[in-house]
């Protein structure tokens, strides 16, 4: 995608952040990196006669079409690819400043593509392997250019002993957060009290940690139609939850950010659940649940979202939290952005004063995730 | 008698309301085959409660008819001197309710046990539930037609049982629409095969309502230790879609829905992110589920809501249209404001112009559900 012909992109006073892009990890990836114990069973590139695809074991991977979605744009979303088609801007840092000078974009927060499949992955320590080696090769690449790409690990919950200790390796290797799975399905719900001891963790080192859309523990079979606009329901149903359980309360430093999950939803739940806390009683009926504050304190406090396009966002930005909503380009998978991003941004931004502007599209991520 | 009213004398109309169903309901109208298996109050060591087939344990009642009750005197298990059983079987008890909080008009919705009619799974009995509520129901509220507005019931145990049912009571008094509990085959997946009832509900002209979801389950025990009701919009959402990729609003594009309880306050965001979605994807990842407009077109068309307390749908009423929205005060649930609706109504609307607040506490309710008018 380098050799997109570079248009001028008229530019803000300030760098631009896209708060969620990704990589697309290289198809040698854990061939040459993944724990000798596991080296057989290593996830590879394998050349079939229509495409190559990702094999994972029986885990279902992301089709090579789509982790590079942002070529095909419209009608022309692609399943099938050659990894060789893949452009190098998903793993080498030079093709991505070039990429992301066509789009205006001046630093991104990077997630995973293909290994945010290794969620879904039965067996754990398998899982866990997988997960270590897109850990240090997503810390190499933001090494080159610290003051334009801060990286997201990855950790798995399913020992919750193991996520901490490899979120603490995540950060000594410099990531700046770790994503877990979107939604734990099959196993208890993130305001249980097993995972208190990982949220704590997380708040005391200081790791926001991000529940990214289509991270799923269970890869859903069966896709209807509707699933895709309702994605954000899965956001919605852990924040209830853990605001209700308390766990906000009792870690007042910790960040949770809702990633490519919109934030237009918010501002309702946020104007409800005050409601249901404070004048409707509740608190004579569910002692359990008391926090200190209503719940809008925590959500304004402990909760971030990033999204791309989300109008009615920025029209609740207020009751959302200026301070809590954060641009994505998404780049380079199908929903990006790119390299349309600056006209995107100014079509949502109309109205908005430069100062609000300037925090949604650089400060909140630049203090989260320490963007100098 | 009640004061009539006229359809320019409604102030308030409130859109969602709960009957509570009398004691012996299903067990004096339900053939006598049937009557030691429908259900029936049984006054425990505990208090009251409805006893009901298939359910896990008794059903109590207070938490759904806490309206009014101060907040330190909320129990869910009442004893028989502290509730006067006799008085849900009096509609002009009912009106005096009414008045006594300024309202108007409502809707009734059914309360908590009739979730075990939705549950239960045995098609002949559930049916001659169903007939015996709609039946009561069009009874008490024909004592005022103008003020008592009966949500009739829509089996859910058979497609040809709900057509006639729907026929049946279409012309009954008091019948101001037809409530989905859950899709008329059974269940909570739409089917093409419910459409003869989805036609014979647009035939009548009366809107099809739908109270915050549909589900066929039996009732639990509420407990305190429940996460509280933050749960009211996660139906609807997915719902709409559902209804709309389904293809039945476009093969009965007279069909109106309400549903009742959600909010609208998150309708913004969701109508904007459905078109955004569908548009980008429409000729790939839904290529095989083709809409004749856009998601937003349908929303529209056919889809109202009703809500008890939601200032952010209030502030956004032009971008949700002023149209589709409908006060309610839940009576007699614990989220209702009774007996002070109107404080909170000129709270809440302190900012509206006269004209629109009219059309969302009274006269959008008037237009889709008329009241006998």
């Amino acid at each position: 995608m380098a050799q997109h012909v570079v248009t001028e992109v008229p530019r803000r006073a300030y760098p631009i952040i896209s708060a969620d892009s990704h990589f697309t990890e290289p198809a040698d990836l854990w061939v040459t990196r993944l724990d000798r114990r596991f080296r057989d069973r290593a996830p590879h590139v394998e050349h079939r006669e229509t495409t190559d695809v990702f094999v994972c074991d029986n885990t279902e991977m992301f089709p090579i079409g789509m982790i590079h979605g942002v070529r095909y744009k419209g009608g022309d979303v692609k399943l099938d690819g050659r990894y060789a088609d893949v452009p190098a801007s998903g793993w080498d840092p030079e093709a991505r400043i070039a990429d992301m000078r066509i789009d205006g974009i001046d630093a991104e927060v990077l997630y995973p593509t293909i290994a945010m499949r290794f969620f879904a992955i039965e067996d754990v320590a398998f899982a866990n392997a997988c997960i270590a080696a897109y850990n240090d090769w997503a810390a190499e690449f933001c090494r080159s250019h610290p003051e334009r790409f801060k990286g997201i690990g990855m950790v798995s919950l399913d020992d919750v002993d193991t996520a901490i200790t490899e979120m603490q390796r995540c950060r000594e290797l410099g990531l700046v957060g770790v994503m877990i799975a979107v939604f734990p399905d099959g196993t208890e719900p993130y305001h249980a009290d097993k995972y208190l001891p990982f949220w704590a963790a997380a708040s005391e080192l200081r790791m926001p940690i991000s529940l990214h859309t289509a991270s799923e523990r269970r890869v859903r079979g069966g896709q209807s139609p509707t699933d895709r606009f309702l994605h954000y329901t899965l956001v919605q149903r852990t924040f209830i939850g853990m605001i209700y359980q308390g766990v906000f309360d009792k870690l007042p430093d910790l960040q949770v950010v809702s990633v490519e999950n919109d934030a237009g939803w918010a501002a309702n739940i946020i104007e409800r659940m005050d409601y249901v806390d404070v004048k409707a009683r509740f608190r004579n009926l569910h002692q359990d649940h008391l926090n200190r504050e209503a719940p809008s304190h925590y959500w304004r406090r402990n909760i971030y979202y990033t999204f791309m396009r989300d109008s009615a966002a920025i029209a609740c930005r207020h009751l959302i939290g200026l301070d809590r909503i954060m641009w994505s380009s998404d780049f380079p998978h199908g929903d990006s952005t790119w390299p349309d991003s600056g006209q995107v941004i100014d079509d949502q931004m109309v109205g908005v004063p430069e100062l609000e502007q300037r925090a949604i599209l650089h400060d909140n991520a630049a203090r989260m995730y320490g963007f100098e | 008698m009640a004061p009539l009213r006229t359809r320019s004398s409604y102030r308030v109309i409130s859109a969602d309301t709960h009957v509570l169903e009398p004691a012996d309901l299903w067990t004096s109208r339900v053939e006598p085959r049937y009557r030691d298996r429908v259900p029936r109050i049984e006054w425990l060591d505990r208090g009251g409660a409805w006893i009901i087939e298939g359910a896990a344990e008794p059903i109590s009642f207070g938490f759904t008819m806490a309206a009014g009750r101060p907040a330190a005197a909320l129990t869910d298990w009442l004893r028989p001197d502290e509730v006067d059983v006799e008085s849900w079987d009096m509609p002009e008890k009912r009106l005096e309710i009414q008045d006594a909080d300024n309202i108007d008009a409502e809707l009734l919705f059914p309360n908590r046990p009739f979730q075990g009619v939705v549950g239960n799974r045995d098609a002949d009995l559930h049916n001659a539930m169903v007939r015996a509520y709609n039946d009561w129901l069009s009874e008490f509220c024909s004592y005022a037609p103008n003020r008592l507005g009966g949500v009739a019931t829509i089996p859910n145990r058979g497609v040809r049982a709900a057509v006639e049912e729907v026929e049946r009571t279409a012309q009954m008094p008091g019948i101001a629409g037809f409530l989905l509990n859950a899709y008329p085959h059974g269940g909570t997946q739409i089917s093409d095969e419910d459409d003869p009832v989805f036609r014979a509900v647009a035939a009548t002209g009366k809107p099809l309502a739908i109270h915050i979801m549909l589900n066929d389950d039996m009732p639990y025990q509420l407990d305190a230790g429940t996460l509280p009701g933050t749960g009211h919009f996660y139906d609807c959402p997915g719902r709409m879609l559902e209804i709309i990729f389904s293809g039945v609003l476009d093969r009965i594009p007279e069909l109106r829905i309400v549903f009742h309880e959600t909010d609208c306050g998150w309708l913004p965001y969701f109508v904007d992110q459905a078109d955004d979605n569908y548009l980008r994807h429409a000729k790939a990842t839904l290529k095989d589920h083709p809409l004749a407009k856009l998601p937003s077109d349908y929303v529209r068309d056919h889809f109202h809501f009703s809500f008890i307390h939601d200032t952010l749908a209030i502030a956004n009423r032009h971008r949700i249209g002023v149209d589709k929205m409908l006060w309610s005060n839940d009576f007699p649930h614990i989220a209702s404001d009774w007996p002070s609706s109107w404080k909170q109504i000129g709270a809440a609307f302190a900012e509206v112009p006269d004209e629109e607040r009219q059309a969302i506490v009274a006269g959008n309710a008037l237009r889709l559900y008329r009241f006998a008018n």
